[in-house]
């Protein structure tokens, strides 16, 4: 096991360093210069200034040594500045990955406690035969929160909860009177994007949970544990959930490295300043240091979540084995 | 009996529920069993009372202070031996009055108090660096607006009036050549931690701002500085509250330039030495200014937070703390921002969009309005395509767009339609030269040009058709509304006209992006006008910088732009001014479209207004609003 990590772990570097160039090179392809761009729209019309950014930023170097020395002190743990804020980018991609994190971690929370809390019980449900009506509701609850797209919710939800009651705050991350560390504050903020985000993962999650948690207590050595006697509580939840939890495990690893990169549209309608809303404004910018940053720091959590996934494997399926 | 009914009249009046609440209830129930017969005097004679209770019981706790008043003033004994009937003398109604209003005095003074009444959050979009706090370090207007609470210049351009006005200076003086400007600076102005404000520190900054060589030029973002430090000798102390700047060629404008413009802003001498000056600006616990308020917090991308300068050298600011909240730049954020005032998590909004105008008039308790803006949006014209070398065919494009009509039907108060080349109510502003709509003239202009309306209903001249692109920033397919609008006037009126998107990122491009000389027929675009002062605008389309590929050369403009220069006189330069849109509108040398507004609403139980005030841009008096 640990050798395999350890190559997962190597194997990463290489594929790091090809995601930066292709991203590099896109960047590059994109018309419109950052600097000129930057000072157009501050309304500062002065071309001494836009060569001595450049120079200062180093884009008058050839493409190579631009990428070179972005790698090198990448390797030194600098990932640069912001061309458009003058700010350390590690600073700015740290600022916005809190909010996201913190969002995403929240979504992943939902889709747990009531995906796959609800999933389970409505295959626990189905099996014993309960009056379809229940049976089918809990089947197609699913489907509508699947079918109505999340961000549409979280505008309902804006209007209702936000302006209308007034019982949540309508966007951002926190109440400018509160404390910065007030945590019951971000907790309010947190309620709205995170339904909004986490909606149709729920609603898959469920369906998921559901019907894998059928599956599996149709299998023979569910049988097998009724024959002995077991408690029924024993049969689900140990020896049925079990294995269930292996598919739904994927899918939360997986989900929580697309929450972290989706969220742009909830970060766009709840003002939450988060990596997705810098990613989009930093590559609408051209401002190239930020969406490298940003990119290599996204892709390096994909490649992690995934390793973490494998390991999860193999811990709650022994029958998975790495060489 | 009577006394007891009128207890409850109190009760109800008076505001037990005030003394109820606070932990002296026995005390209170005695005071206000006496103060029944007077008060009922009272009540009628002074209909504030009723007024202040509330307050007292809402906003502020201090029922124990103001049943200490009643007690000491109407002693419990002596009222119970009055008779009811025979009521109480008018001396002593009077007295009972007095009290009253010294009541509701402290009242209001504990309120402001009150942090919570006491602060305003106010939401502005994100910018590049919302997190600077220097002002001659920023460079977005929406940064300004926070920067310009802390942080102050020598003297002040007031947009309402149009005139410089005394800040940290108290007076200043050009001299008659217009090589050198002498500032006096206000006595007993100080930074915030105190030290005072000195002539040292003034040439200080300007040396810091204007020499690229100076020790604390480096690390600064003083991006504004252009307009000045072609200008910039330098700076002579000639006495403590005294400093002469000597300029390397004469300039009109220098007090402009060096007391008001946004490069000119002071910073602490010795903050910047020690803490250098990205430090100084970005973080609150370094930064010292001298402005009306001192930022104490900052979140990046989320907060400033500022509290009064209780020694600040102007009136008192109306509120205790400021908290600039940052929202999202763009659609997202604008969006955002009035739904967060909507909801009372904010109180005021600044740039609120005009998409949302319905729902903040709507809206009781929302007040809304927009400033009009020093920023005249205009059209490009490109003077070398061959059909728009002849200027009245210029004219007749220019005349062909109804802006009054387009905009009240989409933009209602948030622009406001402008065919002039000057800003409404300026003095400078040469109502005569225009270029409205005016469908009458669009035909006339195009005949005398030598152009007859073919089979087509397209003006023609020999092989020339009336045929040219307009470009617009926006997503190819949904060209904004102000584009197709002209378009289908234009092709009401014989010109064929086609639509260009084009990348705004690339827009700045001028030798091969859309606004290239070979690739522009017309085109969209703002123009920031600097201090409202007709010089900082024509210089940039014939001082030779960037604006200068504005496609015309006109030598009798040229002249005027470097006679204005350097006119000291008002009366002769106002003239001039008044000949260069003369010229302007002859020509067609742009076309101009709408003066822009910045909109701002706000919660009405917090602020009764949002003032446009004495500030460059016409920025919000944000430390002057009014609180309710």
């Amino acid at each position: 096991m640990s050798r395999y990590i350890a190559r997962r772990l190597l194997s990463i570097i290489p594929l790091l360093i090809a995601v930066s160039l292709v991203v590099f090179a896109m960047s590059k392809a994109l018309p419109g210069d950052p600097v000129e761009i930057f000072l157009q729209q501050a309304d500062i019309a002065n071309p001494e200034l836009v060569n001595a950014m450049k120079d200062k930023y180093g884009l008058n170097d050839p493409l190579p040594v631009q990428y070179w020395t972005w790698l090198s002190l990448m390797f030194q743990g600098d990932m640069g500045e912001s061309i458009r804020r003058g700010e350390a980018v590690s600073d700015l991609l740290f600022r916005g990955m809190r909010n996201t994190f913190s969002v995403a971690t929240a979504s992943v929370l939902l889709v747990i406690v009531v995906g796959w809390t609800m999933g389970v019980l409505s295959a626990v449900v189905h099996n014993r035969s309960w009056p379809q009506v229940i049976t089918r509701f809990l089947a197609q609850v699913p489907v509508l929160m699947l079918s109505i797209p999340g961000f549409a919710v979280a505008v309902f939800m804006v209007l209702i909860f936000g302006i209308s009651l007034g019982w949540l705050p309508t966007s951002g991350v926190s109440n400018p009177r509160a404390g910065a560390d007030d945590l019951i504050d971000l907790g309010k903020h947190l309620i709205l994007p995170t339904i909004g985000l986490a909606l149709a993962s729920v609603g898959g999650n469920w369906r998921l949970a559901r019907n894998t948690m059928i599956e599996v207590l149709r299998e023979d050595y569910i049988r097998m544990a009724h024959a002995k006697g077991l408690p029924l509580w024993r049969v689900y939840f140990l020896h049925g959930l079990r294995t269930t939890l292996v598919p739904l495990l994927t899918s939360a690893g997986l989900l929580f490295g697309s929450l972290l990169t989706g969220s742009f549209i909830l970060e766009y309608i709840f003002a939450w300043p988060g990596i997705g809303l810098l990613l989009v404004e930093s590559t609408v910018n051209r401002d190239v240091p930020v969406v490298m940053g940003a990119t290599i720091m996204i892709a390096s959590m994909y490649i992690f979540l995934n390793l973490a996934v494998d390991i999860l494997y193999a811990i709650v399926d022994p029958r998975v084995r790495y060489a | 009996m009577i006394l007891r009914s009128g207890a409850a009249a109190v009760a109800g009046g008076v505001g037990a529920a005030a003394l109820a609440a606070c932990g002296e209830a026995e005390v209170v129930e005695k005071t206000v069993t006496v103060t029944v017969t007077e008060v009922k005097e009272v009540v009628k004679e002074v209909p504030v009372e009723t007024v202040v209770t509330k307050e007292v019981v809402k906003e502020v706790p201090v029922e124990t202070v103001v049943t200490k008043e009643v007690i000491k003033e109407v002693p419990v004994v002596e009222v119970k031996e009055v008779e009811v009937e025979k009521v109480v003398t008018q001396e002593k109604v009077v007295q009972v009055e007095v009290e009253k209003v010294v009541e509701r005095e402290k009242v209001v003074e504990v309120m402001v108090e009150n942090p919570k009444a006491d602060s305003l959050v106010i939401a502005t979009p994100q910018t590049q660096k919302v997190d600077d706090l220097d002002g001659s370090q920023v460079y977005e207007f929406q940064t300004k607006i926070a920067a310009f609470c802390c942080s102050e210049s020598l003297l002040l351009y007031d947009y309402q009036t149009q005139t410089l006005k005394p800040r940290l200076a108290e007076s200043w003086e050009v001299a008659s050549d217009a090589t050198s400007v002498t500032f006096t600076l206000r006595e007993g102005a100080t930074w915030h931690n105190g030290d005072p404000f000195t002539a040292e520190d003034v040439a200080f900054n300007f040396n810091r701002i204007f020499r690229d060589d100076d020790p604390y030029h480096a690390e600064g973002t003083f991006y504004y500085n252009g307009f000045a430090q072609p200008f910039y000798g330098d700076t002579e102390v000639l006495d403590e509250r005294t400093v002469r700047v000597n300029l390397t060629q004469p300039d009109a404008l220098a007090a402009e330039k060096f007391g008001a413009l946004d490069s000119s802003y002071m910073a602490h001498p010795p903050s910047v030495m020690e803490h250098g000056n990205r430090e100084y600006s970005t973080d609150p616990d370094k930064y010292v200014g001298t402005g009306p308020y001192i930022p104490v917090e900052v979140r990046p991308a989320e907060l400033v937070r500022m509290v009064r300068n209780e020694n600040w050298w102007g009136p008192k600011p109306d509120f205790k703390e400021l908290i600039f909240r940052i929202f999202p730049r763009g659609a997202a954020g604008s969006d955002a921002r009035v739904n967060a005032l909507l909801a009372g998590e904010i109180d005021v909004a600044l740039y609120t969009p005009a998409t949302r105008r319905n729902d903040l008039f709507r809206t009781p308790g929302i007040g809304a309005k927009w400033f009009p803006n020093f920023v005249l949006g205009y059209f490009y014209i490109n003077h070398t395509f061959p059909l728009f070398q002849d200027n009245r065919v210029r004219q007749a494009v220019a005349r062909s767009f109804d802006r009054v009509a387009y905009h009240e039907a989409t933009s209602g108060p948030t622009v406001v339609p402008w065919g002039r080349f000057w800003f409404p109510g300026s003095p400078y502003l040469n109502d005569a030269a225009e270029l409205d709509y005016d469908p009458a003239q669009v035909e006339s202009l195009m005949q005398d040009a030598g152009f007859s309306k073919g089979g087509d209903g397209v003006w023609a001249n020999g092989d020339m058709r009336a045929e040219f692109k307009i470009q617009y920033r926006g997503d190819p397919g949904s060209p904004p509304d102000q584009e197709t609008f002209w378009m289908q006037g234009l092709n009401d009126q014989g010109f064929q006209v086609e639509l260009e998107a084009w990348d705004p990122a690339i827009g700045a491009d001028f030798d091969n992006g859309p606004y290239a000389q070979q690739n522009l027929h017309v085109g969209g675009w703002g123009v920031g006008v600097f201090l409202g002062d007709p010089a900082f605008a024509y210089q940039r389309w014939t001082a030779g910088d960037l604006f200068a590929r504005s496609y015309m050369d006109n030598a009798e403009m040229n002249q005027l732009y470097q006679d204005i220069l350097v006119e000291a006189d008002a009366t002769n330069r106002t003239q001039k001014v008044h000949r260069m849109q003369e010229i302007a509108a002859d020509q067609v040398a742009w076309i101009p479209n709408t003066v822009r507004t910045l909109g701002a609403a706000w919660r009405e139980e917090k602020v009764t207004n949002v003032t446009s005030g004495a500030t460059q841009y016409s920025y919000p008096w944000l430390y002057k609003v009014a609180p309710v």
